[in-house]
Formats: structure tokens, C-alpha cells, sequence
């Protein structure tokens, strides 16, 4: 009920959201102290991960945007390196078809393609050329973009944080933390995480609740080598969901979703428990209910006299031997979405706008996908000549992004929650539900379509 | 709602006002500074996108690629990306704050503004980015006073009359002074209100007096000017009208489109011979 009322409440400053410079954020001035030393720049993206430097990079390698100076700000002290023969580190993406033409249009995809022979996954019988995802690590997205941000002479500031921003006539004033010189920017990008510091500086008030889920991540030994590992596999517990993403041949990406009172003991568990648990998960038949079984079974015979029955391929659930050492690792769960992604000259894209539940593998994918967004809608402002940081440019981002990105966080929450009972009837209904869409094509087509988009 | 608000906030003006840091300022040291003080008030209620003139600033997303489009086109030239409109002299009738003087300059012309309010003169030049100093430029001239000057005959590629002509008496003389202006082939484009029943609630009780987008009093409903009518004033004075076309106003979203109907607004282009 809380979080209905949360969701109303954004609704409608979604709606009807003012745009005014926040009084707090502008500055007297007869401040006698404020330099006038600062450099100048066009572009400022605070936060030099994944999104922020897929932004930049989208800036630096565009014809367009040659004559503006970009400048690409991260906090912490050093950026992940990779390097072909290092293990995997234990956080992974599964990169949609949109994310991979981003890729390719700014010429990354080549390179990480070099470093790791990513893993496409599709349905078995799939016969279509675009595959359903690409699973890529973090440290090897990361480390391409960079790499290929160096290739248009664009290195992150490492160590600058931003520890404040005022407006000024046209610009922002960005301070730095540690006494660096100050930036003048016409815009600023935050792309600095969830918890975002630029956003709450901009007292941009959000909605969100806490899911009281820790997401558990690994990376899992297969037992023999497996050709045909490139199925991602993911069962619905009453505790949550437990997915495993496939790697290479030999090694596979775990993430599981439990309640907050269970996810300290697992992280206790010894590596062969930790294995025994998740191998348990994926098998055991504790969770199954007969009559469910015998309900849905039976529905599936009476439509399949109407509906042709596709040939679906069994396939089972992998065997785990063992897990990487130190590969395991817990984080929490949350819902938001800030209310406004843009104020005058400042926008915010990825997670420090809106972050979804890890069930469906969308969280970075919308992160990209408003990379694509704002990019294209301030080249087209570039185009018509106007000030790229004008408000009018700024909240068609906002309307496409906002909207697409609510309706996503929703769906996957509601599913969720759909999953998170153990009620007979919610259960029968969602197994019915669940196989009636694998077999009626175009639904499931649908399905698909939407998950390999992002828009 | 966010008009409403913006009601509100329009009685306090700190809130809207964004305050100046210094500034290189772009107009003449005579100047005095409380002079100055309120063409920066002038210059930020302009140029407040989210203020009193918020549907022209948004009018802009239509009538820039529409100039730009149409003038890219007639020259056979291949053009810089980023300068499309280098090397053609325009002219901006009526400019105002120079809301749509700027991306013109911005996208490589060299464009002059003019208006019959000097403080609207002295708001653009205020307001125009340094950077654009070569190509940019102000007078506080009418349209007749700029004809009796010998140099500008035939001078110019494109005059721009935006949002004008409805303010204007004698549209004929308005469009002949044009003509002396123009080279020959030169373009011209106009964007104004039609006469029509449409054009009366929404154009002025809707925008006026029910939702207050613009100040009352501001368009007088007799002096707008029908499409056909403005057609024949055109190939009177030996112009060809090349493109014709309506556009529609959301007020919710503050968003201009292209539209079939010409009922309220609509923007024409039409060509010297």
C-alpha cells in the first residue's frame, strides 16, 4: 500500500514537474571567495563506470561533438584492468541486441570480443541470426571502454569526486573534492550509481522501497565441459530467483536472490555447502507442488489440440563442482527511480536514475539504452544549432526515458512479487501462465522482443 | 499544473532568476549599470526556457531544421556538419530576445537581427555567446529605415520573418521592403497565426485569457492573415511559394508539430524570382 502511494506520488511530480533552479543551488553574487579560476569545459560526466564512460565515449567518437571538450570524472582510485589469462570476476551482464549495437557504433564490440569469447544465448530452437544476449563481464566492458576512450585522447580523471555544484549565468561550477581545481561545465551527466551523490545534492527526490532481498553473486565451476553451455538458466524459488549465466564452456555466472534474514548464512557456508546449496536449488523437488504439476499438465494437453505444439527441447539444469575463491559476494536489493532524470544542466542516466530488481538482466541494459538516448537527442540539438544544454532537449530525454523505464521497474517488480508466494493458486495460475506463453509463439516472441530491447 | 505553478513563481521573482556571476558583457561601456541590471532581468525572463516565452523557445525544434532544411537545399555547396548555413547572409525581421537569432548564427550564417524595441536590442546582444561575435549582430532599425540603406539592397540569402506579420499594418509594403532585401532566388520564411474561428479560441481566449501562455493583448485577431491571402500578397510582389505548411501546438507538453491542418498556425517559404 506504502509503495502505492510512493507511486502516485511520482506519478504525478512526473507529470507536472517544475523545472526552477532549486534556491539552495544558486549562488549570491557578492560571495567574495568563489575564484574565478576554473577550467572551462562543455561536457561533464561524473562517474567512470560502465554507463558514464559508454557516454563519454559516445561524445568523444562522434563527428559532432569534436569541437566540445569532454571530461569524465571518476571517484575511486583505479578503473578494472583485464587481461585475457585473469579468472572471471564475479559480476556479469547479459547484453542485449541494442547494447551490442551501441557497442559496435562506438567500435567496442570488436575489442571485447578479442578479450573474451563472449557467450551468445538463445533459446534452443531459436532460428533467427539476433540472439536473445551476449553474457560479458563487467572488468571487460569496463576496460574496452576505456581502451577505446584513449583512442580519442579522452582519459577519466580518477580521484575527483564531486563534492559540490552551484549554478552560474550559463554553466555549472563543479567543486572537487581534495582541493582540485574547480570545473566550469554547461553540462553535467551524473552516471555516479545508485546512490548518487549529484542527485542527492540536487535534492531530486526519488521513489523507492527496499525488495529485503540480497542478490549472491559467483562464478561456478561446470562439472565436464559442456559444448553447449549457452542456456541461461534461472528457476523461480519462493526464496527467489536463482539464475546461472553462462561463461565459457567450463564456467558459468551465479546470481541468486534471497531474503535478507537467509542471505547471511549462505555467505557463511563453506564453498563445497555454498555448492551443495545452489546445486539443491536448481533440482530439488521440495519446491515443486503435485497438484500444481497435474493442473497445468492437463491445460497444457487441452490447448495443445488447438494450439500446435512446438517441439520443445528438455534440457537440464547444470552441475556445479565447484566455486572460483573469492568469487562470492552479497549486495542488496532496491527499487528506484528518481522523479526527475533532468534539471537545467544536469541529466542522469543509468543507475543513479532508476534501478530494477536483477531478475531480468535489464539494469545495466536501460543503463546503455539511456546512453543511446540522450546521445541522440543532443546531437540532434547540436544539429539545430541550439545550446545543447537547453531545458527543451533535456526533458524529451526525460519523457522517452522516464516512461519506458517506470513501466520496466514496475513489470519486474509485479513479477516479483508474483513469484515471491507460495500460495496454490497464485502458483498454478503463474505455472499455467508461464507455459502457456512458451508455447503460444507469438506471445512469447513478444516476450522476447522486449527483453532484447530496451525500448 | 506547471502552469499554474508558474503563475505562482512569477510573483517571486528570485526563484526564476538565475544570478550573474561576472560576465564579459557584449554591449557598449556607455551603458549604465542599472541599465544593465535590467536588461539581465529582460534578458533572463527571454530566455527562461521554462517561462513566459516558453513556446517560442520550444517553436524552435520546428523552424530551424525547416530553415536550415530549405536553405541547405538550395545551394548546391557540400556543407560542413556543423556549419550548414556558412557563407549565407541572413537577416531576422522582428528577432526579439534573439531566440531563433542564435542557433542560426550558431549553425554558421551570418545573420543580422532586427527590432523596433531597442531593449529587446540590447537583451539579445547581452545574451549572445562571445563566440559568435563575427557572425552575429544587432541593430535597432526598422524594416523600412534598413531599405533606405544602399548596401543592403539585394544583400541577403533568406530573410526570416518569424511570429511578425501578425503584428504588422500594411503586410503588403512589409513583404515588397522584403523583396528589395533579397538576391534574387533569395528565400523567404514566415511563421504566423491564420484567421479563422480555430484561430480565435485557441489562438487568443485559450492562450491569452484561459491558460495564459502569452500576456493578453498580445495578437489582435484582425490582424492575422489568412494563407491564401498572404499567397497572393506573395506572388504579387513576384515571389513563388515554395512549401506551405501547418503546425500544432501542445500547451501540455510544450511541443510544436507539423500538422495537415493550417487552422491555427502555419509557416510559409516562399521564393524571389
Amino acid at each position: 500500500m506504502r509503495q502505492l502511494l510512493l507511486l502516485r506520488r511520482s506519478l504525478i511530480s512526473v507529470r507536472f514537474s517544475s523545472y526552477s533552479v532549486s534556491p539552495q543551488a544558486t549562488i549570491s553574487h557578492d560571495e567574495p571567495n568563489s575564484p574565478a579560476l576554473a577550467e572551462n569545459v562543455d561536457i561533464t560526466i561524473a562517474g567512470g563506470g560502465l554507463v558514464g564512460s559508454a557516454m563519454a565515449l559516445a561524445f568523444a567518437s562522434s563527428p559532432v561533438f569534436k569541437n566540445h571538450k569532454i571530461v569524465l570524472l571518476e571517484s575511486q582510485s583505479k578503473l578494472p584492468q583485464v587481461s585475457k589469462n585473469k579468472p572471471y570476476s564475479n559480476r556479469v551482464f547479459a547484453l542485449n541486441a541494442q547494447s551490442i549495437s551501441l557497442f559496435e557504433k562506438l567500435g567496442a564490440w570488436d575489442l571485447m570480443k578479442s578479450i573474451q569469447s563472449v557467450i551468445a544465448f538463445d533459446q534452443g530452437h531459436q532460428s533467427e541470426n539476433n540472439s536473445l544476449a551476449y553474457i560479458v563481464e563487467n572488468d571487460v566492458i569496463q576496460s574496452c571502454l576505456l581502451e577505446r576512450l584513449k583512442q580519442f585522447h579522452v582519459e577519466p580523471r580518477l580521484n575527483s569526486k564531486v563534492k559540490h555544484f552551484e549554478y552560474e549565468e550559463n554553466s555549472i561550477r563543479i567543486k572537487l573534492q581534495d582541493e582540485k581545481i574547480n570545473l566550469r561545465t554547461r553540462l553535467l551527466i551524473a552516471a555516479d550509481g545508485y546512490q548518487s551523490s549529484i542527485r542527492e545534492m540536487a535534492r531530486i527526490s526519488t521513489m523507492q522501497w527496499d525488495y529485503n532481498q540480497f542478490g549472491i553473486v559467483a562464478t561456478l565451476q561446470l562439472a565436464d565441459n559442456m559444448p553447449d553451455n549457452v542456456v541461461a538458466w534461472q528457476r523461480f524459488l519462493p526464496t527467489g530467483p536463482i539464475a546461472c549465466l553462462p561463461l565459457s564452456n567450463t564456467h558459468s555466472s551465479l546470481v541468486w536472490t534471497v531474503p535478507k534474514s537467509m542471505h547471511k548464512e549462505i555467505m557463511k557456508l563453506s564453498d563445497e555447502q555454498f555448492v551443495d546449496a545452489i546445486n539443491k536449488a536448481f533440482t530439488s523437488d521440495t519446491y515443486k507442488h503435485n497438484g500444481v504439476i497435474s493442473i497445468t499438465e492437463r491445460i497444457r494437453s487441452y490447448w495443445q489440440q488447438v494450439i500446435p505444439a512446438s517441439p520443445t527441447v528438455l534440457q537440464y539444469p547444470p552441475v556445479i563442482i565447484n566455486v572460483e575463491p573469492r568469487s562470492r559476494a552479497a549486495f542488496p536489493l532496491t527499487l528506484l527511480n528518481a522523479n526527475q532524470y533532468v534539471r537545467p544542466r544536469l541529466v542522469l542516466i543509468g543507475d543513479s536514475a532508476h534501478r530494477i530488481h536483477p531478475m531480468a538482466g535489464q539494469g545495466v541494459n536501460m543503463g546503455f539504452c539511456d546512453v543511446l538516448c540522450l546521445f541522440n537527442i543532443l546531437e540532434q540539438a547540436v544539429r539545430d544549432g541550439a545550446d545543447f544544454s537547453s531545458l527543451i532537449y533535456l526533458v524529451d530525454y526525460e519523457r522517452q526515458r522516464q516512461l519506458q523505464c517506470l513501466t520496466r521497474l514496475l513489470s519486474i517488480d509485479s513479477l516479483n512479487r508474483l513469484y515471491s508466494t507460495n500460495f496454490s493458486p497464485v502458483v498454478a495460475l503463474r505455472s499455467i501462465g508461464l507455459s502457456f506463453v512458451n508455447e503460444f509463439s507469438p506471445l512469447k516472441k513478444f516476450f522476447e522482443k522486449q527483453a532484447a530491447s530496451s525500448t | 499544473m506547471s502552469i499554474l505553478y508558474r503563475h505562482f513563481i512569477r510573483l517571486i521573482p528570485q526563484f526564476r532568476s538565475i544570478t550573474l556571476l561576472s560576465r564579459q558583457l557584449y554591449i557598449k561601456s556607455s551603458v549604465d549599470p542599472g541599465e544593465i541590471n535590467r536588461f539581465r532581468q529582460l534578458s533572463s525572463s527571454w530566455w527562461n526556457e521554462t517561462g513566459a516565452y516558453t513556446a517560442l523557445h520550444s517553436l524552435n525544434q520546428l523552424r530551424i531544421p525547416f530553415i536550415r532544411e530549405q536553405l541547405v537545399q538550395s545551394s548546391s555547396k557540400i556543407k560542413d556538419i556543423l556549419k550548414p548555413l556558412k557563407d549565407l547572409q541572413l537577416l531576422d525581421i522582428g528577432c526579439g530576445g534573439g531566440i531563433l537569432t542564435e542557433p542560426l548564427a550558431r549553425l554558421g550564417a551570418s545573420i543580422l537581427g532586427i527590432d523596433a524595441v531597442s531593449e529587446n536590442i540590447y537583451t539579445a546582444e547581452y545574451h549572445a555567446d562571445p563566440s559568435l561575435k563575427e557572425n552575429l549582430n544587432y541593430k535597432h532599425v526598422t524594416l523600412e529605415e534598413l531599405c533606405e540603406n544602399v548596401e543592403q539592397i539585394e544583400k541577403y540569402d533568406a530573410v526570416i520573418a518569424s511570429e511578425v506579420i501578425e503584428h504588422i499594418n500594411d503586410v503588403d509594403t512589409f513583404i515588397a521592403n522584403i523583396s528589395k532585401l533579397l538576391k534574387p532566388k533569395g528565400l523567404c520564411f514566415i511563421t504566423t497565426l491564420n484567421q479563422t474561428m480555430a484561430s480565435y479560441f485557441l489562438g487568443i481566449i485559450a492562450a491569452e485569457y484561459i491558460l495564459r501562455m502569452v500576456p493578453p493583448g498580445t495578437h489582435t485577431w484582425n490582424k492575422f492573415v489568412r494563407p491564401s491571402d498572404l499567397i497572393t500578397l506573395f506572388e504579387k510582389n513576384d515571389f513563388n511559394v515554395v512549401l506551405n505548411n501547418g503546425m500544432f501546438y501542445n500547451p501540455i507538453i510544450n511541443r510544436w508539430s507539423w500538422s495537415e491542418s493550417q487552422a491555427i498556425n502555419y509557416a510559409l517559404c516562399a521564393a524571389k524570382n
